[in-house]
Parts: structure tokens; C-alpha cells; sequence
């Protein structure tokens, strides 16, 4: 028995020494403590940013962008009823929350490395202060732009300002509301605004332009109208930006870097693996989407007929049918990411988030909000006459009996061509308080009318909103499911 | 002559103790023949009892020997009863020998030493050499499949893939945390697919905590303890073994044949409301003319071939085993295989009398091409009509989608080379008699090169793709043991151990992944286009293990049994505060047979035992940096991103199982019946989770110790020979094991869902199905009505069947009527041809409150039941292997029955049949419509769940071992030859490849385009000479 106890007297003397023999430390893993000391450092992670969103939006094979952006509005018809890619669902408000696309979590993904970015960027040694400080902008923005697309797809949304370090730091939040979100969204963007650095340019990074499109997005929705001519005007004030030629239109989104591009998502095939956005938006076989008879016959009509962006758009060819919502033809595509081509992957795809006829397009908004139709019209008719279209002139309007809300159906009608695909209708229609109406309309004379489907109607303001999804209230009970879903 | 005598005998004396082997001219010469019920054996030892004088018999079993006439003689042979005969003058003694039965007196390998099995206190399960080799196994896996109880074997036909292990159920919450321990001649292996089981002496596996504790902190999912031959005394023994097999898919499913095919298109076209529009039925499309029966393309008859030579042996200083096995084998499926060298040198050495060294020294190099899970993703659903083979002979590219099964099988690649060097080296030296010290240091080297490489045709966008990943995994032990152990006052046995042991286990990863290569010439990552850049790096992974252990072993005339293991475990993976954990464990036996009050019994029960044990072992199964904050990477526009993708939990420790076993020996009839069973309750506290975290916070879950896992069951093994005569024996064994799992907590709101059908939360057992069940499908749209308190009225039609009104019980109803509805108050109502979900709360609407439990993958019993029948050279053998109360979901079923997705994806032609497709249809399966609004076909359904029950005759073995003295004429010392039907008789009801399924972590019994199990008649020869 001595021997037993002088093997674990030995034991005990021995185990502080084997303490040493048992730390083993990460190479090939970065650590905390190794991570935040240089400019790489921050630049990786905010890179990092970037790359969730290219996972967000290709999520559930593309129906994240599909169903949050283009599919609740009446641009297209969705096809598809699974549960992970509810493009009918969407388009027809039937929305439920098992559907996979009503997870907002890669969102907080990159607000949770933005908030880790502002807390520790502070700290880093060897920046210069502009650096730093662009850095801090960077970050600010990144967060600002989550924001607002969570408030603008489910509403109401936890709002999270401070990483979290430990596991100590998690929290079961509730829900904060839409108005405090904007709120944030707001200052973010001041911060930002204050602290960016003004001389530099990466189209597919945050730089200025970025920062004020996103701004005057954000003042739109907030129905600021000045702040939303104050910031446009100071990304013209960077004169950077111009119109591509109409024979060119294609390229603002096949090639993502023309002069018209502010901020654009690249994305390549071999280091993000296919975009599925793009493939089944594209594609021949059962695509998920396809055009409305409305955006088509739109299309048609003798005042679009010579529009040079229609055919770099959409495939003109194509006859839709009878049955078309039921049995989509499969040639139907929007093609505007890769005009003429179908299935072919390129090495490098573009998707652009904002850019320049965009932003016009809300400064015409905005000064014809502020009775400033003349600088309105004069823009719209910019995007026009890059379309080949006929130029509108201030008679068109003045005969309507509300002048500025028939300026605003124009220039709404013009963006709905223009940034077809973009991911801009909806929220167009929201914020112009449009939407119930137009998609009332779309099921009541289009859906109902081609198929035997019933489309409840909307008539609350929780129904423009997504549903939490279920399994993101299983993780946090605190959280509501938003309205009736 | 009597003082002649007395000088004689004093002669003799002083001459054995002088000269030992010289012998007196005044012995006799005795001579004669040693058989056994084969013959003539050779080699068998003979030795005049008290003396070192002594033979061997020769090749024809005769012997010849001087000895006194009133000596003894001892025959002695490795397997034998030892037989003892009086000389009594006679010149003549042929001796018939006879194999040892007495099952108690063998040695049992437990952690770290032996002991013999009759003073074996917790339960350890022991499988002979024998056992090992009976069905020609390739890998451990087979061999030990069915004959131990409560451990559970799931494996598949694939050549080369692992299987899965379980000993007494799934006690933990992570995924992969619940396989044992592998100890391969005293070193922790990871795999144990490099060893070839022809080497192997025997397999002992240590199922309580009590036995197991002595491996501490990885010990708590059992350990199995392999060991490997050794030399045997006597001269040089050359076997030789050669099988070949051969192997053929044992089912085939129902396939659409390109008719079948038109008219599923159709019919789903016209539930959607399009009459006109078929797709494939363009005859002149070159592309789609065939009409293809896929699993005829893809499976085949497989041969196997393997051999296997060793040499061993033993003299006075040195014992030495060598062997050399190749084995070549086909896979089923078309282009899979795995040929696989293994070598080994085993030497033990007596350097002096008190120092014995020795090593284990074990090579495998193994080269598999494995089948790639798209190359069975379409067998069944992709549409008959499509070609596999353009009329120029190439293969057809991608169709619409669906990729080309039989270019998935046999363009690219999907190879492994495996490279494995284990390596052993020991030294024991005897400090006293009883005390004996053993330091060791082992190492292993297993590197894996991975090549994949995907051709253009293999690609919609016709991209070649290729990956090289070379995994090199290394580790080393190093031991030093003591071990004391003393017999006092002859009634009085202790054995004390102690030990100490460091490890050290690392992992390097290299890999690069390229897309656009030039050519399809090229088949790896060379010439490309495109560098993968998130793919294409090196990783480095270790930790390592600080130990102490002991044991103390007492035994009171082997009637009275005392063991305690312990262990001190310091690990690397945890934080600093918590990285020592103790592991203590005991266990008494009381041989009740040998007490006088029970004497009374002997004549029918001969050794009985009772056995209680009671321990703690543990599991350290969190990634090796689990405790620490970290970040990983992801790629955009030209530049890597780095993200937080870990989160700190410095309070990360040990996973700790407390398990109590009795368990109870009985042995009757002189051991002819023998009966092992044994209760345990093991219980898994602190259990290592990934905690869901709310995702808001950036992070999805992170490892916490928290919920607990409980594991109670039965084992019963039951041993009979039922018939012994001399000529004929037939005996039978039976394995049972009932083992009942539950979750008994789980942090709040940390229910899981796997695969979106299995849950993972208190109260459930670990691999429940939970979903909606379906109780009809509505026949008419009518029949989507109910009273208000939810009673299904039946709708009426006249002559002309118009719906004319409601029936209740017989009755005309005109009262309230209610309707189920989808998913919400307001959503659609269901119609004819949808399911009839069942609705759980009564509210009408089917959502996903409505969800129950629907079936759970983890059998109530499964076990192995073996007749063996001997008839003089002849054995007949017929081992079944079952599992019974499992289900099985059938998810392969589920994504071609779904229609939601494309008219061209082919579904079941049987449940097709069995579909609803017309008003008034009753039907198992829902309406084939393409626009599945209400999700008929949904995921977590029972539709897809089946009984997976099954009882296999897994092996029909009939052996013959060739008479010694025809075997001897051609110089040989034994022949044996066997032929072998092997999982040829399957009983159960599932209807997919094979209901036997292994299974990753939590989803037990989930068939996703499983490899088909293999039926196989395979034919053995074993020479020994």
C-alpha cells in the first residue's frame, strides 16, 4: 500500500509541473489574445463582413434575396412553395414562420463582428488617427446598413450595440422597436458620416458614396426629404459617378465596376462556390422566379417599347401563356447579371447594391417631395434619356389633380424598370405607403385571376413585415412573433 | 535387489539433477501414438511428471520415451486438458487428448495487465481468436459483430468505411462523443480499420465503469482492448489463410421504369391543371431513348480476395510472430474498392532472466476508392429515359440537373491512400518475484492522402474541380507500470498496480482545392484555373493527456473478489481550473458456489458469481481548443476575412459517468450451460453540449457542461453445449441486450432538432422521430369535416355523386362543421388528396404545435444467436444477428416522393401506386400534384418512417478440417477449408437497401441513399505447417 500512496504523493507534487506538459496552444486557430493588434487585423475583419453578406444573401440557394427583396412585390411570380425557398409563398402573403428565409440571424452575424470591430479598433496600436478613424466609419456603416434591412424586412428587431466577449455576455433580448432601430441606424450613420475618410474609393468596399447612398436610402424611408438632398448631393459633390450608356446598361450589373457602380457585392466562383441568386434567376429549368405580365406588358407598351434597358433586362422573346403562374416557362428569365446567357458560370459575378441612377432616382423623389419638380424632372429625365425613352416634360403632370403624387407614380414606375432584380420595389412600395394598394390589386387581378389560388389580402401593417422564424423564438423565448404569423 | 533398488533410484536422482535430459539404461522405453477425435496430433508435449525430462510427438502423433516404470506422464498440447498417466511398467500408452472446455482458467487482458476470468469482477466480455476468425472477417468491425452483448456493430457493405461502435447506448450529447476507446496492444488508435483481424489474439471489452475507469477520462463509451499474437511455445508454425468471396447487392428497390415514368408526369401535370405539357416524352431526342434500370448499371458481382501468411513461434529466450496479409476487395457498386497490405513483427526477448523486452511493430498501407454520395443521389429518381452513354460513346452529360449516375462512378476520383505505422517497444524487469516494473513507449503515424478530382462532364457548367488533403495524424504514449502482486498464506491473492502515462496527439491538415483545371487528363490539383482560397490551406490541431492510474485487486481463495481502478487524468483541452479529473471505481465478487451452505447445489450448478461494481469514467470529447475564443475565416473580393466564430468558456471541464452494474455468472453442469447477465444504470452528468445560443449574439452554440444522459439495460449471454458425443457436438450461444436511453435534462430552450426530424431535448431518447403524423388521406374534398368536438363526419353522394351531405354514426348531422387548415387560422383548407394530419391540440389548424413523437431509431434489443454443429471434422455453423423495436426514417424515400420539385424527379412506382389520385381514392400516400401548397410530402412525417426491425442470418458457415493422418501425407499439419453464405437471409419489413444503418452521432436509423448491403458466398483455406 505504500507504494500506492508514495504513486499519488508523487502524483500531487508532479501535477503543477504537468500543468506546463498540458498547455497547448493554438497555430493553426487565431486566439482572442493574438487577434485586434494590426491594421491586417481590422481589415480582415470587416472584410469578413462583406463575405456574410454574399452567405446571407445566397442562403437557402439564393431565397434569401429572392423572398426578402424582389418576391413580396410585384415584380415577379414566384414558383416554388418548399419551405426553404418560398417564392410563392412571398409573392402571394403567405408567408409562415417555418420558412427558412424568416431566420435573421446572419445578420446579427455581422453586427455581432462590427460591434466587436468598435469595440476593439479603439485600442489597435499603429494606426493612424484618418485610418482609425475611416476604420471606425467602416464598422459604423457595416452595422447601420444590417439595421436597416432587418427593421425594413421583419420590423421589430433585438437590438444589439455590444459584442459579446464571453458566455457570460449572451443575453435573450426582446425585441426593440422599429422606431428605435431607425433611431440607432441614424446615429450610426452620423458617426460615420463625421469620421470616414472622404479620399478613398473601393467599389466593393465601404467608401463615401456608400456611406451617403445609404443615407439618403435611409432618409427616404424616414421621410426626410432634406437630409436625403443633402447627402445625395454630397456623393455628387464626390463627382465620381455617371450614367453608363443605355447600349451599355448591362454592364452596371454584369460587370459591377462602371462609373455608375457606388457599392457593389463581387463575387467569385472559386473562392464563394456558386451564386445561386444569380443561377436561379437565370436559369432555364424550373426558375425560381420569373417576371409579372405586368412588368412585361409594361414593357410592351408603345412608351417603353424602345427601351434600351428591356432587353439587356429580361429575354424579350419569350411568350407567356395562359397558365404561365402555375407552369412557368422556364425560358422566362431575368438575365441582367449576365445579359444573353443562361447557365454559364463565370469566375466573377457582381451584384450591386447601390448605385448611381438609384440614388438619383430618390433625390428626384425627395426634391419632388419638397416641390423642387423642376430638379426633379430634370433627373428623371437623365435616367430616360440614358434609356432611350421619351423625355417627360412638367405637362405630363400638371394636369393630374395631385401634381406631386403623379411625379412620384413616374418616378416610381421608372425605378421599378430601371432596378428591376436590384431589390428595391418593395421597400419603394412600403415607404411610399403604396404597397398594400399595388399588391392588393396584383392578387385581386392577376394571381386570382389566371389561377384558382386564394392570396389573403393585406390589410395590417404587420403583414408587409416577415414572421420571426420559429426556431429563432425556440433559441430565445423572450423574442414576439410579429402580428398574427 | 532391494538395496539395488534403492541405489537405483538414488542414481537416477543424482542423475536428473546433474545432467537433466540424460537418461539410465534401466528405464523402459515407452512408446505410442497421442490422437485426438481428428487424429494424430503433432507437437504435443510430454514430460515425466517432477523431472525436466521430456518429448514432443512428431508428425505422425508418435512419441517414444525412456523413463522409470513407475513414472508419471504429463501430455500437454496449447488448448488441451492436460493428461496425466501412470507408466505402470507398460511400454505401450496411447493417450486420446481432449480440448479444454474449462472456460474460468483463461486470462482476460484488462487495462494495463490480465487476469484470469474467474476472478473477474465487472463485466468484461472476452472474444477468442477463434471466435475472431470463425466468418473470415476483414476488419474488426465484422468479426465482432453480434457476439458481444450491449456492444451494438453498424456498419456497411462500402469497402474501407468506418463503422459505428456503441457499448451500452449513446450516453452523450455530442456528436461522435459516444464511440469507445480502441487500445490496440496497450495504444489509444483512432481507427482500427489498418489492423488486420487475423492478427489478433483476442478482443476484450470493458463495458461497466468499474472495469473501464482504469482509462479515466475517455473511458465513459466502454473501451475495447485488442491484442495481437503472440509466440507459442515449440517450434516454427507457418499458416496460411486464403479466401475469396464473392459479393452481390442483397435487394433492389422499384425503380420508374421510362413508361412508368411518362405516366407519373401526366398524372402530376394533370393534378396541377397542365393537360398538355410532357416533358420527356420527346422520342427523337436522342438523350432521352433509354429506358435504364440504374441498379443494374451500378452494382455488380465484387470479388474479394485475401491471404494472409504468419510465422511464429517460441524458443527458451525469444518469441517472435510475423505476419503479411493482402487484402483486395471490391466494393458492389461499380469502381468502389480497398486493397489493403498489413504487416506485422511482434518479438518478445528474455534479455536476462529478469528482463524481458520486446515491440509490436505494425505497418498498413491501404488504397480505397470510395462510391461519391451523387453518384447514388439520382439511382432511383432520375428519369429511366435519360441516357447514361451518348451514341458516340461518351458519357452523358448533366441532364436538366440530374447528374449521370454512371459517369459519378466511374470518371474521377474519390481515393484514399492510407499510410499507417504503429510502433510498440517495452521493457519488463522482474525488481523481486512479486514486483514488477514495465516502462513503454508507443507511437503511431497514420497519414491519409485524399485525392478528388471531378470532371468536366460531372459539372452543370462543365468546371473541373480537384482537392488534395493529406491528413497526418500522430501520437505517442509513454508508460511506466508497476505491479506487485503476491499469493499469502495460499488463500490471500493481491495484485497492487500503479502507473503514470503522458500522450501526446496532434493533427496536421494540408489541403488544396482548385477549380478549372486544363484537362480532364490531369486528375489532380495541377494545371488549374483557380485556386479554392477558404479551401486551400494547412491546419494544426493536438492535445495531450497527463495520467495516473492504480489498481488493487484482493482475492480470498477466488471466493471473495475485491478491484478498485483509479485515475487522475490531466487534460490539455480544458482550462487551467479544470483540466484534473479523478476517476475512481470499485467492484466486489463473491463466488457463492464455493460456500459450504451451498455445496448442496454442486452436482448441478458448478461455479456461480456475483458481481457488483460501482465507478466513474469520463469523456473529453470538446474540440482540442474548446475552452478558448476563437476566430476562423471566410473570403471576399480578393482578401480573407477573420470572424469571431468561438466563444470563451474558461469553465469548460470534464463529462462525467457514474455507473452501477450487478451482474451475475452461473455456470451448470460442469460448464456445458453457462449464463452471464448483468444490470447496469449509467448515468452522464455535466454532459459536453453544444449549447444553441441565441444567435443574436453572434455565435450559434457554444460547448457547456450541462444536461444528463441516462442509460439503464440488460445483457444476457447464455452458453449450451446441448449435445457432446464423441463424434457429434452441437452447441448454442445467445447474446441479448436491452438498453433503455433518455435524455433527463437539457438547458432550457435547447431543444434540438437534427436533421430536421430528430429531437434532442429532456425527456426523449436519442434518436426520436418527432414530427406530424398522418392518420388518412382526406378521399374527398369533402371529407375535410368535423363536429365540434373534432369526430370526422362522412360525406354523402347520390347516384350521380354530387355531394348531397354529412353522416354521423349512421345519422344525417346538420351541426356546426369544422375544418383542419394549414398552418394558420386563416390558412387553406385541406381537400381531397391531402394528408389528414393529425391534429394534437384540437385547434384545427396544423402548425407546429400539432408535432409528436413518431418513432425512435434505437432498437429495444438487439443480440447475435449462434448453433454450431460438429460432426467428426465437420462444423456447421449459423450465427444470426437482429435488432428488434427500431425504426428506420426513410429520408431517401421522402426526397422522391416529394413532386413538389420537378415533374422529372421520379418517385416510388409502389407508393405512386398506393397515391391518391382521383375523388373517392383510399390512399396511403398523398396526391402526386407538383404545387404542394400544403406540404403533403413535408420532411418530418411518419409517411416516411418504418419499422426497422430485422433478424439476419448472417452467416451460414460450413467448415471441414481434414483428418491429420490424409493431412500429414502431404506434409502439412492442419488443413482446414470453409464455405460461407453471409448475410444471404434477411427478415424485415423495411422497405429501403438495408434497415441496418450506422449512424453519426444522434440520427439512429437514418437512410439517406445508404450503400446497399452486400450479399456474399465466400470459400476458405487455412494450412498450417
Amino acid at each position: 500500500m505504500k507504494k500506492i500512496y508514495a504513486v499519488f504523493l508523487s502524483a500531487l507534487l508532479f501535477t503543477s509541473c504537468l500543468n506546463d506538459f498540458l498547455d497547448v496552444n493554438p497555430v493553426s486557430d487565431i486566439a482572442t489574445s493574438t487577434f485586434w493588434q494590426t491594421d491586417n487585423d481590422v481589415r480582415a475583419a470587416l472584410n469578413s463582413i462583406y463575405a456574410d453578406f454574399q452567405t446571407n444573401y445566397n442562403k437557402n440557394s439564393g431565397g434569401n434575396y429572392m423572398t426578402w427583396f424582389e418576391m413580396r412585390s410585384d415584380n415577379f411570380i414566384g414558383t416554388t412553395v418548399s419551405s426553404s425557398m418560398p417564392t410563392f409563398a412571398a409573392n402571394t402573403n403567405k408567408l409562415n414562420s417555418s420558412h427558412a428565409s424568416a431566420d435573421w440571424n446572419v445578420w446579427y452575424k455581422s453586427i455581432s463582428t462590427a460591434n466587436y470591430a468598435l469595440y476593439y479598433i479603439p485600442d489597435v496600436q499603429g494606426l493612424t488617427e484618418i485610418k482609425k478613424n475611416n476604420y471606425m466609419a467602416e464598422a459604423y456603416f457595416l452595422r447601420a446598413f444590417c439595421y436597416f434591412n432587418l427593421t425594413r424586412i421583419w420590423g421589430n428587431v433585438p437590438l444589439i450595440e455590444k459584442p459579446t466577449l464571453s458566455l457570460t455576455d449572451v443575453e435573450k433580448p426582446t425585441q426593440s422597436s422599429q422606431v428605435q432601430i431607425l433611431e440607432l441606424i441614424g446615429k450610426d450613420l452620423g458617426e460615420a458620416v463625421k469620421l470616414a475618410d472622404e479620399g478613398l474609393n473601393d467599389v466593393f468596399r465601404f467608401n463615401p458614396g456608400a456611406l451617403y447612398a445609404l443615407y439618403t436610402d435611409y432618409a427616404m424611408w424616414m421621410h426626410d426629404y432634406d437630409k436625403a438632398i443633402l447627402y445625395s448631393g454630397k456623393l455628387m459633390d464626390l463627382q465620381r459617378y455617371s450614367l453608363v450608356k443605355g447600349t451599355e446598361f448591362g454592364q452596371v450589373c454584369a460587370d459591377g465596376t462602371t462609373s455608375e457602380n457606388i457599392w457593389t457585392m463581387k463575387w467569385s466562383y472559386q473562392n464563394n462556390k456558386q451564386n445561386w441568386i444569380i443561377y436561379m434567376m437565370c436559369r432555364t429549368s424550373a426558375p425560381q422566379m420569373i417576371p409579372s405580365e405586368g412588368v412585361k406588358n409594361l414593357w410592351n407598351t408603345e412608351e417603353y417599347q424602345a427601351d434600351l434597358r428591356r432587353y439587356q433586362t429580361i429575354d424579350t422573346t419569350v411568350v407567356y401563356a395562359s397558365n404561365h403562374i402555375s407552369s412557368p416557362n422556364g425560358d422566362a428569365a431575368i438575365w441582367k447579371w449576365q445579359p444573353g446567357e443562361r447557365v454559364i458560370e463565370a469566375n466573377e459575378k457582381y451584384f450591386p447594391f447601390y448605385r448611381y441612377a438609384d440614388i438619383l432616382l430618390l433625390r428626384a423623389e425627395a426634391l419632388n417631395k419638397q416641390q423642387r419638380q423642376a430638379e426633379a424632372l430634370e433627373l428623371l429625365n437623365m435616367i430616360r434619356e440614358r434609356a432611350g425613352l421619351s423625355l417627360k416634360t412638367m405637362n405630363d403632370f400638371t394636369q393630374a389633380s395631385d401634381k406631386i403624387l403623379a411625379m412620384e407614380d413616374a418616378i416610381l414606375q421608372e425605378r421599378q424598370l430601371e432596378l428591376l432584380g436590384e431589390g428595391h420595389r418593395w421597400f419603394d412600395l412600403i415607404r411610399t405607403g403604396r404597397a398594400m394598394k399595388v399588391m392588393n390589386n396584383y392578387f385581386e387581378n392577376y394571381i386570382e385571376a389566371q389561377t384558382s389560388d386564394v392570396c389573403p389580402r393585406f390589410t395590417e401593417e404587420w403583414q408587409l413585415y416577415w414572421p420571426v422564424y420559429y426556431n429563432n423564438i425556440l433559441e430565445n423565448a423572450n423574442l414576439v412573433q410579429n402580428g398574427n404569423y | 535387489m532391494n538395496h539395488i533398488n534403492t541405489y537405483r533410484q538414488f542414481l537416477l536422482f543424482m542423475l536428473f539433477i546433474s545432467i537433466g535430459t540424460f537418461l539410465s539404461a534401466q528405464n523402459i522405453q515407452v512408446t505410442g501414438t497421442v490422437n485426438d477425435k481428428l487424429g494424430p496430433m503433432a507437437g504435443v508435449n510430454i514430460v515425466l511428471k517432477g523431472t525436466q525430462t521430456g518429448t514432443m510427438t512428431d508428425m505422425d502423433g508418435k512419441y517414444s520415451i525412456q523413463v522409470p516404470p513407475t513414472g508419471v506422464l504429463e501430455f500437454t498440447f496449447l488448448g488441451y486438458n492436460t493428461h496425466t498417466v501412470n507408466v505402470n511398467s507398460r511400454v505401450i500408452i496411447n493417450v486420446n487428448m481432449e480440448e479444454s472446455s474449462q472456460a474460468l482458467d483463461e486470462v482476460v487482458v484488462v487495462g494495463y495487465g490480465s487476469m484470469k476470468k474467474r476472478d473477474i469482477t465487472g463485466s468484461i466480455v472476452s472474444v477468442s481468436d477463434k471466435d475472431l476468425q470463425s466468418n473470415e472477417p476483414v476488419n474488426i468491425a465484422s468479426a465482432l459483430q453480434g457476439k458481444v452483448s450491449g456492444l451494438d456493430i453498424m456498419s456497411t457493405s462500402e469497402p474501407g468505411t468506418d463503422a459505428t461502435f456503441r457499448i451500452r447506448g449513446t450516453s452523450t450529447l455530442s456528436d461522435g462523443g459516444s464511440n469507445p476507446l480502441f487500445i490496440v496492444d496497450g495504444m489509444e488508435v483512432s481507427s482500427i480499420d489498418n489492423i488486420n483481424p487475423r492478427d489478433i489474439a483476442s478482443v476484450e471489452v470493458l463495458k461497466d465503469a468499474a472495469s473501464a475507469a482504469i482509462y479515466g477520462s475517455r473511458s465513459a463509451n466502454g473501451v475495447v482492448i485488442i491484442s495481437t499474437k503472440q509466440g507459442q511455445e515449440g517450434k516454427a508454425k507457418v499458416s496460411a489463410n486464403y479466401s475469396l468471396k464473392q459479393s452481390r447487392i442483397g435487394k433492389k428497390l422499384a425503380q420508374m421504369s421510362r413508361l412508368q415514368g411518362i405516366q407519373y408526369e401526366t398524372l402530376r401535370n394533370f393534378l396541377n391543371g397542365n393537360y398538355t405539357t410532357i416533358a420527356n416524352r420527346d422520342s427523337l431526342n436522342p438523350s432521352m431513348t433509354a429506358d435504364n434500370f440504374y441498379q443494374d448499371l451500378l452494382f455488380r458481382h465484387a470479388w474479394t480476395n485475401q491471404v494472409d501468411v504468419s510465422v511464429s513461434g517460441a524458443e527458451k529466450k525469444i518469441k517472435y510472430f510475423i505476419s503479411a496479409g493482402y487484402l483486395g476487395e471490391q466494393g458492389i457498386q461499380i469502381n468502389t474498392f480497398n486493397k489493403r497490405l498489413t504487416t506485422r513483427i511482434n518479438a518478445d526477448y528474455n534479455a536476462t532472466p529478469r528482463l524481458t523486452i520486446g515491440n509490436r511493430l505494425a505497418l498498413t498501407i491501404s488504397n480505397q476508392r470510395r462510391s461519391t454520395s451523387e453518384s447514388r443521389s439520382r439511382l432511383l429518381q432520375r428519369p429511366a429515359n435519360y441516357n447514361v452513354i451518348e451514341p458516340d460513346g461518351s458519357y452523358t452529360p448533366i441532364l436538366a440537373s440530374r447528374s449521370n449516375p454512371l459517369a459519378e462512378s466511374m470518371v474521377g476520383k474519390n481515393n484514399y491512400k492510407i499510410y499507417n505505422l504503429d510502433i510498440y517497444e517495452f521493457l519488463e524487469y522482474k525488481i523481486l518475484d512479486e514486483l514488477k516494473f514495465k516502462a513503454s513507449i508507443a507511437g503511431s503515424i497514420n497519414l491519409q492522402k485524399y485525392q478528388s478530382f471531378r470532371p468536366a462532364i460531372l459539372d452543370v457548367n462543365e468546371r473541373r474541380k480537384a482537392t488534395n488533403q493529406d491528413d497526418t495524424k500522430t501520437s505517442w504514449t509513454h508508460e511506466d507500470v508497476l505491479t506487485y502482486n503476491k499469493t499469502f498464506n495460499k488463500d490471500h491473492s493481491l495484485t497492487v498496480l500503479g502507473g503514470f502515462s503522458i500522450q501526446e496527439f496532434k493533427t496536421e491538415m494540408t489541403k488544396l482545392a482548385v477549380v478549372d483545371n486544363i484537362s480532364d487528363a490531369i486528375e489532380i490539383s495541377n494545371a488549374y484555373g483557380g485556386v479554392d482560397m477558404t479551401n486551400t490551406k494547412a491546419t494544426w490541431t493536438a492535445n495531450r493527456l497527463a495520467s495516473f492510474f492504480g489498481r488493487v485487486s484482493y482475492s480470498y481463495k477466488g471466493k471473495y473478489l475485491f478491484n478498485s481502478n483509479l485515475r487522475y487524468d490531466g487534460s490539455s483541452r480544458f482550462g487551467t481550473d479544470k483540466r484534473w479529473g479523478f476517476f475512481p471505481s470499485a467492484s466486489i465478487g463473491w463466488r457463492f458456489s464455493d460456500e459450504i451452505f451451498m455445496q448442496w447445489m454442486k452436482p448441478v450448478v458448478s461455479d456461480s458469481k456475483l458481481r457488483l461494481s460501482y465507478g466513474v469514467t469520463g469523456n473529453q470529447v470538446a474540440g482540442n481548443f474548446s475552452s478558448l475564443g476563437l476566430y476562423t475565416t471566410n473570403f471576399y473580393a480578393d482578401m480573407p476575412g477573420i470572424y469571431p466564430n468561438q466563444l470563451e468558456n474558461r469553465n469548460l471541464g470534464w463529462e462525467q459517468t457514474k455507473q452501477y452494474n450487478i451482474g451475475l455468472d452461473v455456470s451448470f453442469l460442469d460448464g456445458r450451460i453457462g449464463l452471464i447477465a448483468d444490470y447496469y444504470n449509467k448515468k452522464t452528468s455535466d454532459v459536453l453540449y453544444q449549447v444553441k445560443l441565441p444567435q443574436t449574439s453572434g455565435f450559434s452554440s457554444s460547448y457547456q457542461n450541462i444536461g444528463d444522459v441516462k442509460n439503464t439495460g440488460w445483457e444476457i449471454t447464455i452458453n449450451s453445449t446441448n449435445i457432446d458425443t464423441k463424434d457429434f457436438q452441437w452447441s448454442t450461444s445467445l447474446n441479448l441486450s436491452f438498453n433503455k436511453n433518455k435524455i433527463v435534462s437539457i438547458p432550457e430552450g435547447g431543444q434540438q432538432f437534427i436533421n430536421t426530424v430528430y429531437i434532442l431535448d429532456k425527456g426523449y431518447a436519442v434518436g426520436t422521430m418527432y414530427g406530424w403524423k398522418a392518420k388518412a388521406i382526406f378521399p374527398y374534398d369533402e371529407s375535410n369535416a368535423f363536429t365540434s368536438d373534432w369526430r370526422q363526419l362522412t360525406p354523402i353522394f347520390d347516384a350521380k355523386d354530387r355531394f348531397t351531405g354529412y353522416e354521423l354514426d349512421g345519422k344525417a348531422y346538420d351541426g356546426e362543421i369544422k375544418q383542419y387548415r394549414y398552418n394558420t387560422a386563416n390558412g387553406d383548407v385541406f381537400k381531397g388528396g391531402d394528408v389528414m394530419w393529425d391534429d394534437v391540440n384540437k385547434d384545427g389548424i396544423i402548425d407546429a404545435k400539432d408535432r409528436q413523437v413518431l418513432g425512435c431509431g434505437q432498437p429495444d434489443v438487439i443480440g447475435g444467436f449462434n448453433n454450431d454443429f460438429t460432426y467428426k471434422g465437420f462444423t456447421l455453423s449459423l450465427f444470426f444477428s437482429f435488432a428488434l423495436g427500431g425504426d428506420v426514417f426513410n429520408a431517401y424515400e421522402q426526397s422522391r416522393s416529394e413532386h413538389k420539385w420537378s415533374a422529372i424527379t421520379r418517385g416510388n412506382p409502389a407508393n405512386i401506386a398506393n397515391s391518391w389520385k382521383a375523388p373517392g381514392d383510399i390512399a396511403k400516400f398523398p396526391k402526386p400534384n407538383g404545387a404542394a401548397v400544403m406540404d403533403n410530402t413535408r420532411f418530418a412525417s411518419s409517411l416516411w418512417i418504418e419499422d426497422g426491425s430485422y433478424i439476419r442470418l448472417k452467416n451460414i458457415r460450413l467448415a471441414y478440417e481434414v483428418p491429420r493422418n490424409i493431412v500429414k501425407k502431404i506434409g502439412l499439419e492442419s488443413l482446414s477449408v470453409s464455405a460461407m453464405m453471409q448475410n444471404f437471409f434477411t427478415w424485415s419489413n423495411y422497405s429501403g437497401f438495408d434497415p441496418e444503418l450506422p449512424s453519426s452521432g444522434f440520427s439512429v436509423g437514418y437512410d439517406n441513399n445508404s450503400y446497399p448491403k452486400a450479399k456474399d458466398i465466400l470459400f476458405g483455406v487455412n494450412v498450417n505447417f
